[in-house]
């Protein structure tokens, strides 16, 4: 019988010792490495027939990462679902767990993510989908409603009627594009602002209808101060100061 | 200093200054003056005035914090000077005469 051999014998007779001193005194080997090399034992389910039940004992025997643990075992933890679904930050959990909204029927899918290796592709395009949309989740359900980002659900209900009335809450941008085109530089800021608060402002009073016909009607008459004006510039010059 | 006399518009934002020193800025004297006139305005019209009377050194402004209801922008608060409050002053007396000549009710 080999030295190897010889070794496993008494590795065997000494099943009764569930610490890594032991085997360590026992074996003088140090590292997993070393374990691996002396037994052929590659896997946890390995290590823990030799006794190492804990995960400090494993920390003990070189495997200091949550990834190599779970490369080991197989170990479905948050770290692994984060992982799994791109989702990096507390803040997400909490929105996919938040009962508020339909997110909540998430939290189950994210459960199912550590055992159903089955669905995994699938799972994965939509929690890939989730985080890549931060203003509304695809209902897996057809019939079930839109989810409304916090701050927009400040507006009362009659406003978000339609469908994507969440994305029209902001003024129009051509609008705005224009506006921008219309005002100098300097007084932009000001100015840009104060048209959009005014627009959220009759959004809440009288509708989002109103509010975008108000915001035309705003540049419109910018746009003929801003033609009259030029053309006092002009007069003054062909003219002269009066 | 100027000595001529505010127009219309001029003379009601200059009013709206002096009753809301700290908190006047665009959208919002717009509103006060709709509110108090019941006619529409333009913030075309009133940035137009303000304009004006911060040439003519009636008002100052300065900028106040950004907001997410103005899509992370910061305000520029207006506050009447002391020039311009003795100009709705004198506004206001120049005025007066011919108002005391209508009387309440005319064209009614």
């Amino acid at each position: 019988m080999s030295k190897k051999n010889d070794w496993i014998t008494d590795l065997d007779k000494l099943a009764g010792l569930h610490k890594v001193a032991d085997l360590n005194k026992f074996a003088g080997l140090h590292k997993v490495a070393d374990l691996n090399k002396f037994s052929g034992l590659h896997k946890v389910a390995d290590l823990n027939i030799a006794g190492l039940h804990k995960v400090a004992d494993l920390n003990i025997a070189g495997l200091h990462k949550v990834a190599d643990l779970n490369k080991f075992a197989g170990l479905h933890k948050v770290a692994d679902l984060n992982k799994f679904a791109g989702l990096h930050k507390v803040a997400d959990l909490n929105k996919f767990a938040d009962p508020n909204t339909t997110y909540s029927s998430r939290l189950g899918d994210l459960n199912d993510l550590g055992t159903g290796l089955a669905n995994e592709e699938a799972q994965r395009n939509r929690a890939a989908h989730s985080t890549k949309s931060d203003v509304a989740a695809e209902p897996e359900n057809d019939a079930e409603p839109k989810i409304v980002p916090a701050d927009e659900q400040q507006v009362s209900a009659d406003l978000i009627r339609e469908p994507d009335a969440a994305t029209m809450l902001k003024p129009p941008l051509a609008a705005e594009r224009l506006l921008s085109f219309l005002i100098a530089p300097d007084k932009l800021e000001e100015r840009l602002g104060d048209f959009e608060e005014g627009f959220g402002f009759l959004i809440k009073h009288d509708g989002l209808g109103h509010a975008r016909r108000w915001y035309w009607w705003q540049i419109i008459r910018a746009a003929l101060r801003a033609g009259f004006d030029a053309a006092l510039q002009v007069a003054k010059i062909w003219f002269g100061p009066a | 200093m100027p000595q001529d006399t505010l127009g219309p518009l001029e003379f009601q934002l200059l009013a709206v200054l002096l009753e809301h020193p700290r908190e006047a800025y665009g959208i919002t004297i717009m509103r006060r003056i709709e509110k108090r006139t019941d006619r529409t305005r333009s913030l075309a019209a009133i940035y137009a005035a303000l304009d004006r009377l911060t040439n003519k050194g009636l008002v100052s402004s300065w900028w106040g914090e950004p907001t997410a209801e103005r899509g992370g922008r910061r305000k520029r608060y207006y506050k009447i000077e002391a020039s311009g409050a003795e100009a709705v002053r004198r506004t206001r007396l120049a005025m007066q005469p011919f108002g005391e000549m209508v009387p309440v009710g005319a064209g009614a």
